[in-house]
Protein backbone atom coordinates (compact mmCIF):
# COMPACT_ATOMS: atom_id res chain seq x y z
CA UNK A 1 0.00 0.00 0.00
CA UNK A 2 1.38 3.55 -0.80
CA UNK A 3 0.93 5.93 1.73
CA UNK A 4 1.76 9.77 1.96
CA UNK A 5 2.53 11.49 5.34
CA UNK A 6 2.17 15.35 4.71
CA UNK A 7 3.52 18.02 8.40
CA UNK A 8 6.18 15.65 9.68
CA UNK A 9 9.76 15.00 9.81
CA UNK A 10 12.28 12.79 11.48
CA UNK A 11 13.85 15.24 14.34
CA UNK A 12 16.71 12.94 15.23
CA UNK A 13 18.22 9.67 15.28
CA UNK A 14 20.91 7.61 17.37
CA UNK A 15 21.86 3.94 17.71
CA UNK A 16 22.86 2.14 20.78
CA UNK A 17 24.63 -1.40 21.05
CA UNK A 18 25.95 -3.63 24.27
CA UNK A 19 29.01 -2.77 25.43
CA UNK A 20 30.88 -6.56 24.52
CA UNK A 21 32.08 -7.21 21.30
CA UNK A 22 31.23 -10.92 19.52
CA UNK A 23 34.57 -12.43 17.56
CA UNK A 24 34.48 -15.67 17.14
CA UNK A 25 37.33 -17.46 18.48
CA UNK A 26 37.65 -20.50 15.79
CA UNK A 27 37.64 -19.05 12.24
CA UNK A 28 36.44 -22.28 11.11
CA UNK A 29 35.74 -22.62 7.59
CA UNK A 30 31.93 -21.57 8.15
CA UNK A 31 32.94 -18.66 10.08
CA UNK A 32 35.26 -17.68 7.00
CA UNK A 33 31.82 -18.08 5.07
CA UNK A 34 30.17 -15.80 7.39
CA UNK A 35 32.95 -13.58 7.08
CA UNK A 36 32.90 -13.46 3.13
CA UNK A 37 29.72 -13.86 1.73
CA UNK A 38 27.52 -12.06 5.15
CA UNK A 39 29.79 -9.47 5.05
CA UNK A 40 30.03 -9.63 9.12
CA UNK A 41 33.08 -9.37 11.41
CA UNK A 42 32.34 -8.33 14.39
CA UNK A 43 28.81 -8.31 16.38
CA UNK A 44 27.22 -6.90 19.85
CA UNK A 45 25.92 -9.12 22.21
CA UNK A 46 23.99 -7.85 26.38
CA UNK A 47 25.25 -9.75 29.01
CA UNK A 48 23.18 -11.67 31.46
CA UNK A 49 21.30 -8.59 33.27
CA UNK A 50 20.77 -6.30 30.12
CA UNK A 51 17.29 -6.61 28.73
CA UNK A 52 15.97 -4.65 25.59
CA UNK A 53 14.33 -2.38 27.56
CA UNK A 54 17.33 -1.01 29.39
CA UNK A 55 18.87 -0.38 26.17
CA UNK A 56 15.63 1.53 25.14
CA UNK A 57 16.12 3.82 28.07
CA UNK A 58 19.27 4.61 27.53
CA UNK A 59 18.79 5.50 23.90
CA UNK A 60 15.71 7.36 25.11
CA UNK A 61 17.38 9.41 27.59
CA UNK A 62 20.31 10.01 25.63
CA UNK A 63 18.11 11.22 22.51
CA UNK A 64 16.17 13.81 25.15
CA UNK A 65 19.42 15.04 26.68
CA UNK A 66 21.25 15.39 22.92
CA UNK A 67 17.99 17.36 21.56
CA UNK A 68 17.44 19.06 25.06
CA UNK A 69 14.48 18.41 25.23
CA UNK A 70 11.72 18.03 28.18
CA UNK A 71 10.01 14.27 28.95
CA UNK A 72 7.04 16.27 29.24
CA UNK A 73 7.08 17.22 25.36
CA UNK A 74 6.54 13.41 24.22
CA UNK A 75 3.54 13.00 23.31
CA UNK A 76 3.81 9.01 21.59
CA UNK A 77 6.01 6.36 22.69
CA UNK A 78 6.23 3.53 20.34
CA UNK A 79 8.22 0.76 20.90
CA UNK A 80 9.48 -1.79 18.05
CA UNK A 81 10.69 -5.46 19.37
CA UNK A 82 10.34 -9.18 19.06
CA UNK A 83 12.52 -9.80 22.19
CA UNK A 84 10.59 -7.65 25.06
CA UNK A 85 11.28 -7.84 28.64
CA UNK A 86 7.84 -9.75 28.88
CA UNK A 87 4.53 -10.33 26.90
CA UNK A 88 3.00 -8.30 29.82
CA UNK A 89 3.10 -5.50 29.83
CA UNK A 90 4.58 -3.85 26.95
CA UNK A 91 7.88 -2.51 26.83
CA UNK A 92 7.03 0.80 26.21
CA UNK A 93 4.72 1.22 29.75
CA UNK A 94 7.97 -0.01 31.61
CA UNK A 95 10.11 2.55 29.61
CA UNK A 96 7.87 5.15 29.98
CA UNK A 97 7.57 4.67 33.61
CA UNK A 98 11.32 4.33 33.57
CA UNK A 99 12.78 7.48 32.00
CA UNK A 100 9.44 9.27 33.74
CA UNK A 101 7.53 10.64 30.37
CA UNK A 102 3.79 12.34 30.91
CA UNK A 103 1.08 10.54 32.37
CA UNK A 104 -0.82 11.85 29.21
CA UNK A 105 1.78 10.17 26.42
CA UNK A 106 0.08 7.20 24.75
CA UNK A 107 2.44 4.16 24.81
CA UNK A 108 2.56 0.91 23.28
CA UNK A 109 4.67 -1.68 21.74
CA UNK A 110 4.45 -3.20 17.51
CA UNK A 111 6.02 -6.84 17.37
CA UNK A 112 7.70 -6.78 14.07
CA UNK A 113 11.52 -7.63 13.27
CA UNK A 114 13.39 -6.32 10.47
CA UNK A 115 10.69 -4.04 9.12
CA UNK A 116 9.77 -2.44 11.94
CA UNK A 117 11.42 0.51 11.76
CA UNK A 118 9.79 2.10 8.56
CA UNK A 119 6.89 1.12 9.98
CA UNK A 120 7.28 2.31 13.61
CA UNK A 121 8.01 5.80 11.75
CA UNK A 122 4.78 5.20 9.29
CA UNK A 123 2.94 4.82 12.75
CA UNK A 124 4.06 7.29 14.72
CA UNK A 125 4.19 9.93 11.47
CA UNK A 126 0.51 9.16 10.79
CA UNK A 127 -0.68 9.69 14.55
CA UNK A 128 1.15 13.00 14.58
CA UNK A 129 0.05 13.99 11.11
CA UNK A 130 -3.68 13.44 12.20
CA UNK A 131 -3.82 15.03 16.08
CA UNK A 132 -2.39 18.29 17.62
CA UNK A 133 0.55 16.25 18.75
CA UNK A 134 4.01 17.37 18.48
CA UNK A 135 6.62 14.76 19.17
CA UNK A 136 7.00 11.26 18.95
CA UNK A 137 9.28 8.88 20.02
CA UNK A 138 10.48 5.74 18.47
CA UNK A 139 12.41 2.86 19.67
CA UNK A 140 12.88 -0.09 17.82
CA UNK A 141 15.52 -3.04 18.69
CA UNK A 142 16.09 -6.65 19.97
CA UNK A 143 18.50 -8.36 22.07
CA UNK A 144 17.83 -11.44 19.05
CA UNK A 145 21.18 -13.21 20.76
CA UNK A 146 19.15 -14.62 23.68
CA UNK A 147 17.44 -16.52 21.39
CA UNK A 148 20.22 -17.96 19.72
CA UNK A 149 22.05 -21.48 20.46
CA UNK A 150 25.30 -20.83 21.92
CA UNK A 151 26.77 -23.05 19.82
CA UNK A 152 25.70 -21.71 16.77
CA UNK A 153 28.23 -20.02 15.94
CA UNK A 154 27.32 -18.42 12.19
CA UNK A 155 24.36 -16.92 13.71
CA UNK A 156 25.99 -15.63 16.78
CA UNK A 157 28.10 -13.66 14.63
CA UNK A 158 25.40 -12.81 11.97
CA UNK A 159 23.02 -11.19 14.05
CA UNK A 160 23.83 -8.45 16.86
CA UNK A 161 21.92 -6.99 19.65
CA UNK A 162 21.26 -2.95 19.27
CA UNK A 163 18.46 -0.83 19.33
CA UNK A 164 17.91 2.89 17.93
CA UNK A 165 15.88 6.09 19.28
CA UNK A 166 14.40 8.44 16.39
CA UNK A 167 12.66 11.50 17.66
CA UNK A 168 9.52 12.78 15.34
CA UNK A 169 8.25 15.98 15.35
CA UNK A 170 5.58 17.52 13.73
CA UNK A 171 6.72 19.78 10.71
CA UNK A 172 4.22 22.04 8.46
CA UNK A 173 6.97 21.72 5.51
CA UNK A 174 8.00 18.37 4.95
CA UNK A 175 5.82 15.45 3.28
CA UNK A 176 7.46 11.29 3.65
CA UNK A 177 6.07 8.47 0.90
CA UNK A 178 5.37 5.11 2.17
CA UNK A 179 5.22 1.54 0.39
CA UNK A 180 4.07 -1.15 3.02
CA UNK A 181 2.81 -4.82 2.71
CA UNK A 182 2.89 -7.94 3.91
CA UNK A 183 3.82 -11.62 2.21
CA UNK A 184 0.94 -14.08 1.60
CA UNK A 185 3.39 -16.71 2.85
CA UNK A 186 6.72 -17.06 4.97
CA UNK A 187 5.85 -16.51 8.55
CA UNK A 188 7.42 -19.72 9.43
CA UNK A 189 10.68 -19.42 7.64
CA UNK A 190 12.00 -16.72 10.50
CA UNK A 191 10.48 -17.69 13.39
CA UNK A 192 12.14 -17.68 17.00
CA UNK A 193 10.23 -20.76 18.19
CA UNK A 194 8.89 -21.81 21.58
CA UNK A 195 8.75 -17.42 22.49
CA UNK A 196 4.77 -17.66 22.85
CA UNK A 197 1.99 -20.07 23.52
CA UNK A 198 2.17 -22.56 21.05
CA UNK A 199 3.05 -26.02 21.46
CA UNK A 200 4.91 -24.59 24.71
CA UNK A 201 6.24 -26.46 27.93
CA UNK A 202 8.78 -25.27 30.78
CA UNK A 203 11.49 -27.38 29.63
CA UNK A 204 11.34 -25.89 25.98
CA UNK A 205 13.25 -22.05 25.89
CA UNK A 206 13.29 -19.53 23.27
CA UNK A 207 15.29 -20.76 19.91
CA UNK A 208 15.80 -18.56 16.87
CA UNK A 209 15.27 -20.03 13.32
CA UNK A 210 16.19 -19.01 9.84
CA UNK A 211 15.69 -20.68 6.29
CA UNK A 212 18.43 -18.54 4.50
CA UNK A 213 17.54 -19.70 1.43
CA UNK A 214 13.38 -18.41 1.66
CA UNK A 215 14.24 -15.39 3.29
CA UNK A 216 17.15 -14.54 0.63
CA UNK A 217 14.60 -15.70 -2.41
CA UNK A 218 11.52 -13.61 -0.28
CA UNK A 219 13.88 -10.22 -0.07
CA UNK A 220 15.19 -10.43 -3.58
CA UNK A 221 11.94 -10.88 -5.35
CA UNK A 222 9.64 -8.38 -2.76
CA UNK A 223 12.15 -5.40 -2.22
CA UNK A 224 13.14 -4.53 -5.80
CA UNK A 225 9.52 -4.54 -7.09
CA UNK A 226 8.72 -2.34 -3.77
CA UNK A 227 11.41 0.33 -3.99
CA UNK A 228 9.88 0.84 -7.61
CA UNK A 229 6.53 1.08 -6.96
CA UNK A 230 7.34 3.80 -4.09
CA UNK A 231 9.18 5.65 -6.66
CA UNK A 232 7.11 5.69 -9.35
CA UNK A 233 3.76 6.66 -7.03
CA UNK A 234 5.71 9.52 -5.64
CA UNK A 235 7.05 10.32 -8.63
CA UNK A 236 10.28 11.06 -7.27
CA UNK A 237 13.30 10.44 -9.77
CA UNK A 238 15.86 7.69 -8.39
CA UNK A 239 18.62 9.85 -9.00
CA UNK A 240 17.20 12.30 -6.68
CA UNK A 241 17.89 9.94 -3.76
CA UNK A 242 20.97 10.76 -1.82
CA UNK A 243 21.29 7.30 -0.02
CA UNK A 244 19.79 4.26 0.24
CA UNK A 245 19.77 2.51 3.28
CA UNK A 246 18.17 -0.66 3.78
CA UNK A 247 18.04 -2.99 6.47
CA UNK A 248 21.50 -4.96 7.12
CA UNK A 249 20.27 -8.43 6.75
CA UNK A 250 23.28 -9.62 5.03
CA UNK A 251 25.86 -7.92 2.07
CA UNK A 252 25.42 -10.04 -0.53
CA UNK A 253 22.09 -9.83 -0.54
CA UNK A 254 21.70 -6.30 0.09
CA UNK A 255 24.33 -6.03 -3.36
CA UNK A 256 22.00 -8.04 -5.10
CA UNK A 257 18.90 -6.00 -4.22
CA UNK A 258 21.40 -2.78 -5.26
CA UNK A 259 22.49 -4.12 -8.69
CA UNK A 260 18.83 -4.74 -9.28
CA UNK A 261 17.91 -1.50 -9.04
CA UNK A 262 21.17 -0.06 -10.47
CA UNK A 263 22.10 1.87 -7.47
CA UNK A 264 25.30 3.25 -7.46
CA UNK A 265 28.39 1.97 -5.24
CA UNK A 266 28.69 5.52 -3.10
CA UNK A 267 24.76 5.61 -2.46
CA UNK A 268 24.52 2.23 -0.74
CA UNK A 269 25.35 2.50 3.26
CA UNK A 270 26.17 -0.39 5.19
CA UNK A 271 27.01 -0.84 9.11
CA UNK A 272 26.74 -4.63 9.06
CA UNK A 273 30.55 -5.44 9.18
CA UNK A 274 31.22 -3.75 12.84
CA UNK A 275 27.24 -3.98 13.96
CA UNK A 276 25.56 -7.54 12.34
CA UNK A 277 22.26 -7.71 11.74
CA UNK A 278 20.42 -5.80 14.29
CA UNK A 279 17.05 -6.51 13.13
CA UNK A 280 14.85 -3.25 13.44
CA UNK A 281 17.57 -1.22 14.81
CA UNK A 282 19.71 -1.79 11.70
CA UNK A 283 18.52 1.07 9.24
CA UNK A 284 18.98 3.69 12.46
CA UNK A 285 22.22 2.10 13.52
CA UNK A 286 23.50 2.63 9.83
CA UNK A 287 22.38 6.21 9.33
CA UNK A 288 23.99 6.85 12.80
CA UNK A 289 27.31 4.89 11.82
CA UNK A 290 27.53 6.86 8.40
CA UNK A 291 26.24 9.76 8.93
CA UNK A 292 26.60 11.33 12.57
CA UNK A 293 27.52 15.25 12.50
CA UNK A 294 26.50 15.44 8.79
CA UNK A 295 23.54 17.15 6.54
CA UNK A 296 21.50 15.65 4.29
CA UNK A 297 20.16 17.61 1.66
CA UNK A 298 18.32 15.14 -0.23
CA UNK A 299 15.99 12.65 0.34
CA UNK A 300 16.78 9.34 1.51
CA UNK A 301 14.83 5.91 0.79
CA UNK A 302 14.74 3.57 3.78
CA UNK A 303 13.56 -0.14 3.33
CA UNK A 304 13.19 -3.11 5.81
CA UNK A 305 12.09 -6.41 5.11
CA UNK A 306 11.76 -9.69 7.54
CA UNK A 307 9.95 -11.89 9.76
CA UNK A 308 6.51 -12.17 8.71
CA UNK A 309 7.60 -11.98 5.90
CA UNK A 310 6.43 -8.15 5.97
CA UNK A 311 8.22 -5.38 3.97
CA UNK A 312 8.29 -1.31 4.43
CA UNK A 313 9.89 1.03 2.55
CA UNK A 314 9.97 4.86 2.85
CA UNK A 315 11.24 8.00 1.08
CA UNK A 316 12.27 11.01 4.29
CA UNK A 317 14.31 13.93 4.26
CA UNK A 318 16.94 14.01 7.06
CA UNK A 319 17.42 17.40 6.35
CA UNK A 320 16.39 19.01 9.83
CA UNK A 321 17.55 15.94 11.67
CA UNK A 322 20.36 15.50 14.27
CA UNK A 323 21.92 12.16 13.87
CA UNK A 324 23.99 10.56 16.37
CA UNK A 325 26.65 8.35 16.43
CA UNK A 326 26.59 4.86 18.10
CA UNK A 327 26.43 4.52 21.39
CA UNK A 328 27.93 1.95 23.85
CA UNK A 329 25.40 0.24 27.19
CA UNK A 330 25.85 -2.22 29.68
CA UNK A 331 23.73 -2.58 33.02
CA UNK B 1 34.89 -20.32 -24.12
CA UNK B 2 34.50 -24.00 -24.43
CA UNK B 3 32.01 -26.21 -22.12
CA UNK B 4 34.91 -27.97 -21.00
CA UNK B 5 36.85 -25.69 -20.00
CA UNK B 6 33.78 -23.72 -17.95
CA UNK B 7 33.29 -27.09 -16.16
CA UNK B 8 36.79 -27.93 -15.20
CA UNK B 9 37.04 -23.88 -13.44
CA UNK B 10 33.56 -24.71 -12.02
CA UNK B 11 34.86 -28.25 -10.29
CA UNK B 12 38.31 -26.61 -9.54
CA UNK B 13 35.74 -24.04 -7.42
CA UNK B 14 34.34 -26.77 -5.51
CA UNK B 15 37.50 -28.59 -4.69
CA UNK B 16 40.09 -25.79 -4.05
CA UNK B 17 37.62 -22.89 -3.01
CA UNK B 18 34.40 -24.96 -1.21
CA UNK B 19 36.57 -27.84 -0.45
CA UNK B 20 35.15 -30.53 -1.71
CA UNK B 21 37.10 -33.84 -2.48
CA UNK B 22 34.40 -35.59 -4.19
CA UNK B 23 34.51 -35.65 -8.16
CA UNK B 24 30.81 -33.81 -8.86
CA UNK B 25 29.69 -35.18 -11.87
CA UNK B 26 27.94 -32.68 -14.26
CA UNK B 27 24.33 -34.22 -13.84
CA UNK B 28 24.92 -33.97 -9.61
CA UNK B 29 22.36 -32.05 -7.87
CA UNK B 30 24.92 -29.92 -5.55
CA UNK B 31 21.99 -29.32 -3.17
CA UNK B 32 22.24 -33.29 -2.33
CA UNK B 33 25.66 -32.80 -1.16
CA UNK B 34 26.09 -32.99 2.62
CA UNK B 35 25.96 -29.97 4.44
CA UNK B 36 25.48 -28.07 1.34
CA UNK B 37 23.30 -24.67 2.70
CA UNK B 38 22.54 -21.45 1.53
CA UNK B 39 25.45 -20.07 2.96
CA UNK B 40 27.69 -22.58 0.49
CA UNK B 41 25.21 -22.36 -1.97
CA UNK B 42 25.80 -18.21 -1.99
CA UNK B 43 29.67 -18.67 -1.64
CA UNK B 44 29.55 -21.05 -4.71
CA UNK B 45 27.35 -18.50 -6.75
CA UNK B 46 30.25 -15.52 -5.35
CA UNK B 47 32.84 -17.33 -6.56
CA UNK B 48 31.62 -18.22 -9.96
CA UNK B 49 30.64 -14.44 -10.17
CA UNK B 50 34.26 -13.84 -9.56
CA UNK B 51 36.26 -16.31 -11.29
CA UNK B 52 34.08 -15.39 -14.68
CA UNK B 53 33.73 -11.88 -14.18
CA UNK B 54 29.81 -12.33 -14.92
CA UNK B 55 26.69 -11.20 -12.08
CA UNK B 56 23.88 -13.95 -11.96
CA UNK B 57 21.15 -13.12 -11.96
CA UNK B 58 19.22 -13.46 -8.89
CA UNK B 59 15.81 -15.62 -9.79
CA UNK B 60 18.63 -18.12 -11.15
CA UNK B 61 20.62 -18.30 -7.80
CA UNK B 62 18.51 -20.68 -5.70
CA UNK B 63 17.31 -22.68 -9.13
CA UNK B 64 20.19 -23.80 -10.69
CA UNK B 65 21.74 -26.60 -8.63
CA UNK B 66 23.38 -28.81 -11.30
CA UNK B 67 26.83 -28.38 -12.70
CA UNK B 68 25.42 -28.71 -15.70
CA UNK B 69 22.96 -26.07 -15.35
CA UNK B 70 25.78 -23.65 -13.97
CA UNK B 71 27.84 -24.14 -16.70
CA UNK B 72 25.04 -23.36 -19.48
CA UNK B 73 24.36 -20.31 -16.86
CA UNK B 74 27.58 -19.00 -17.35
CA UNK B 75 28.22 -19.98 -21.00
CA UNK B 76 25.06 -17.70 -21.74
CA UNK B 77 26.32 -14.87 -19.60
CA UNK B 78 29.87 -14.56 -21.78
CA UNK B 79 28.15 -14.72 -24.70
CA UNK B 80 25.85 -11.38 -24.01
Amino acid sequence: MYIKIKDVSIKSILGVVPKSKYLPLKKSEQIKRVIKVLGVQSSYKTNKTTTTSDLFCFAANMILKKNKLSRNNIDILVCVTQTPDYLMPSCSNIVLQQIKLSERCIAYDINLGCSGYVYGLWNIMSVIQNSNMKYGLLLTGDTISKTINKNDDSNNLLFGDGVSATLIEKDKNNVNYFQIGSALEGHNKLMIYNSGFKNNSKKNIPSFFMDGKEVFSFALTKVPVMINRLLSSSRININKIKYFVFHQANKMMLNKIFENLNISLKKRLFSIKKYGNTSSASIPITISSSLSGKKINQPVILAGFGAGFSFAACIVRLNKAKIFKVFKYEK
Amino acid sequence: MKNSIILNKIQNILTYKLNIKKKIKPQFDLTKLKNWDSLKHLDFVMCIEKEFNIKIKVKNIFEIKKLNDFCQMVKKNLQT
